[in-house]
């Protein structure tokens, strides 16, 4: 099966170049240099036609930069981004636009990503209308269709953004979304800012679309008991690097890297009663002065020598199941879970 | 009983109407207690928590009930009195704490202030106060820190600092409202951690406001579940969320992914909640429940079993969430 979308070994550096004073410091002596960003770090990530992939992480990790990359809006400083087995970035103009077109991102704050003074009609049909795959005079009708499929009372047609609560909100992010016929959806945060029972009703829903539209998403959270709903493979994130990856399955089952392991544990669930919070120490590093060697060291309980200076590479443990972490390499030291994480998340 | 809180009304009186944003409200609070007050956004939770403190502002203001902090009433009380209790006896801790910490002053400077608004001390003693209230909610180096701004710190560090300036005067209750909401899970799990510990060393009782479900269940003692300004539900916190009998309850806890098997659906609450301006008459939660009949369209009065009390005509005894 080809792969639908695949960045292999992608990178992102974001730069803030000096300004004049500083450069003139330099000039004289100064200790400055420019400061850069990985936000992605050398991060290879597969997604197959069908699949919905979780990426998790906390704050910072990068996750959001990634499903930028793979959305294509955001062009990649190195690695190849490919769509159904071809280099994006060699792609003729035509079939450029069109694995563009295919996939669409939904994001957090629909208040941010939604134009105020634009009708809901305006936000829904203004794309498949400018890429011709709808006539204008029949954008009102295909309109409707769409609110009635995302669960919004057609009648509201001509309404705006802000005369919707945010569970409704994210239901026309979610239309305008779907309106260009898309095969890959990104889905930033999407049901982070929701309250609970409103974020069942929209997870729900992108479970039938899928069924219904045969879609394929990259769902990115911080909520692994979101992801763990919905999802049927796992990525997490730490600083810029993809730290573990599994078949949802076995990512709950067993997981292996350490820092995965404080995660899962740390997840608060109401099967665990006033329970010991025993968190893992320290705090996320800045991305402007990653760690050196593998980025959870400083925090991590097992951490050696070599981890401080070689970066572990993700090698496979299981079927499908591959683990960035040198304990792998030595036979019974593997980290473990300190309590079963079956019954977390 | 460190804090009794009698059929609180607080109403918030605008040119659309009353809005009834807590209507009724009634629980209490002993020595050394956690108390978790769970609801969705809207539901009069947070309103609650500044309604204690005094912290309702016009158009809103308590219409009715009493607030017992040890017995006296504080509904009433003058804003000299209050202001002479909050800080001192009762504290408050926002979800973000740039709320509490202002961004051009150093932590020494409005530690110290905060410290002798109260006690009349030394600058030198106040600040001791303040590098020993640092080290307890674990802030490394805390008397380098102390000379920091706002700004040099991390999100989670913030509220560590916020979380230490409320326990400046070791105050006999805490209210705190989504302090961990906007933290990383790993960081919010640092935080639970002090609070705990600190909640047990001091015997200082608190409300924990919050949405989540999970965090409240790790915490607290009791649960009271808020909705469209009422108390639909409340207990220990086992027997609330082993045996949820109110319809919402139980609604809620099907709503979130992560108490359910992997691939199992999910049942969401159907709708939203209703504004505090457009509530239905009887049972606020009636048009949503799937449980209504006609006879939700009159108020349930609360039902009380073993220290586990509800509202609702149609509590789900038998039945496990």
């Amino acid at each position: 099966m080809t792969p639908l979308v695949e960045a292999t070994s992608i990178s992102r550096r974001f730069t803030r170049g000096l300004d004049y004073a500083e450069r003139l410091a330099r000039f004289l002596g100064a200790n400055i240099e420019e400061r850069v960003v990985h936000a992605v770090d050398g991060v290879s990530l597969t997604i197959n036609p069908g699949e919905v992939v979780g990426l998790v992480g906390e704050s910072g990790c990068g996750k959001s930069t990634l499903g930028r990359i793979m959305a294509g809006i955001l062009p990649q400083s190195d690695g190849v981004m490919n769509w159904q087995g071809k280099d994006m970035s060699a792609l003729p103009r035509a079939e450029a636009k069109a694995a563009r077109l295919a996939s669409q991102m939904i994001f957090q704050d629909p208040m941010s990503s939604l134009n105020p003074r634009k009708t809901i009609r305006d936000i829904i049909g203004e794309a498949p209308v400018a890429h011709g795959m709808v006539a204008r005079r029949d954008a009102a009708e295909m309109v409707t269709a769409l609110m009635q499929r995302v669960g919004l009372d057609p009648s509201y047609l001509n309404r705006y953004p802000h005369q919707f609560s945010g569970g409704q909100r994210q239901r026309i992010g979610i239309a305008r979304a779907l309106a260009v016929n898309p095969r890959f959806i990104i889905c930033d945060e999407s049901v982070s800012a929701l309250d609970v029972s409103i974020q069942a009703q929209i997870l729900n829903l992108f479970m039938e679309l899928r069924q219904e539209l045969g879609l394929t998403y990259l769902f990115i959270s911080h909520d692994l008991g979101v992801v763990k709903h919905i999802s049927d493979r796992v990525a997490i994130m730490y600083l810029g690097r993809i730290v573990e990856s599994a078949p949802a399955d076995a990512f709950f089952a067993a997981p292996n890297h350490p820092y995965t392991i404080a995660l899962l544990s740390e997840v608060p669930t109401i099967k665990q009663r006033k329970r010991q919070f025993n968190p893992v120490k320290g705090e996320i590093p800045s991305p402007l002065h990653p760690p050196s060697g593998c980025h959870f060291h400083p925090r991590c309980p097992h951490a050696f020598d070599r981890c401080r200076i070689e970066r572990p590479i993700l090698r496979e443990i299981a079927a499908g199941h591959v683990s960035a972490c040198h304990l792998n390499e030595m036979p019974g030291k593997a980290a473990s879970p300190a309590i079963p994480t079956t019954a977390i998340a | 009983m460190t804090l009794k809180v009698e059929n609180l009304c607080t109403y918030f009186f605008t040119r659309a109407g009353v809005a009834k944003a807590v209507d009724g409200v009634s629980f209490e609070v002993g020595r050394g207690e956690i108390l978790g007050l769970v609801g969705e956004s809207g539901s009069g939770k947070s309103i609650t928590g500044f309604s204690v403190l005094g912290l309702v502002d016009p158009p809103g203001r308590i219409a009715g009930g009493r607030i017992l902090f040890h017995g006296e009433d504080l509904v009433g009380r003058s804003q000299g009195e209050m202001r002479s209790l909050r800080g001192k006896k009762i504290a408050m801790i926002f979800q973000d704490p740039m709320m509490t910490l202002n961004p051009v002053l150093s932590i020494e400077t409005q530690m110290v202030e905060t410290v002798r608004a109260h006690d009349r001390v030394s600058k030198a003693e106040a600040r001791a106060r303040a590098v020993e209230a640092l080290g307890l909610v674990g802030i490394p180096s805390p008397d380098e820190r102390l000379a920091a701004y706002p700004h040099q710190f991390s999100g989670g560090m913030r509220q560590r600092v916020a979380i230490a300036m409320a326990l400046l005067h070791r105050p006999e209750l805490i209210i705190a409202d989504e302090p961990t909401t906007a933290l990383d899970v790993t960081i919010q799990s640092q935080i639970l951690a002090v609070i705990q510990g600190l909640s047990r060393d001091f015997g200082m009782s608190l409300i924990w406001i919050s949405h989540d479900l999970g965090v409240v269940a790790g915490l607290a003692h009791r649960i009271a579940v808020m909705y469209a300004g009422r108390i639909v539900e409340t207990g220990e916190t086992d027997t609330v969320l082993d045996n949820p009998v109110h319809p919402y309850t139980i609604g809620l806890m099907r709503s979130v992914p992560a108490n359910l098997e992997r691939g199992e659906p999910l049942t969401p609450i159907p709708g939203m909640a209703p504004p505090p301006l457009g509530r239905p008459a009887g049972c606020p939660f009636r048009l949503r429940c799937f449980a209504a009949t006609a006879a939700c369209k009159t108020e349930p009065e609360e039902t009380a079993a073993d220290g586990h009390r509800w509202r609702c005509f149609h509590p789900q005894i038998a039945r496990a969430a």
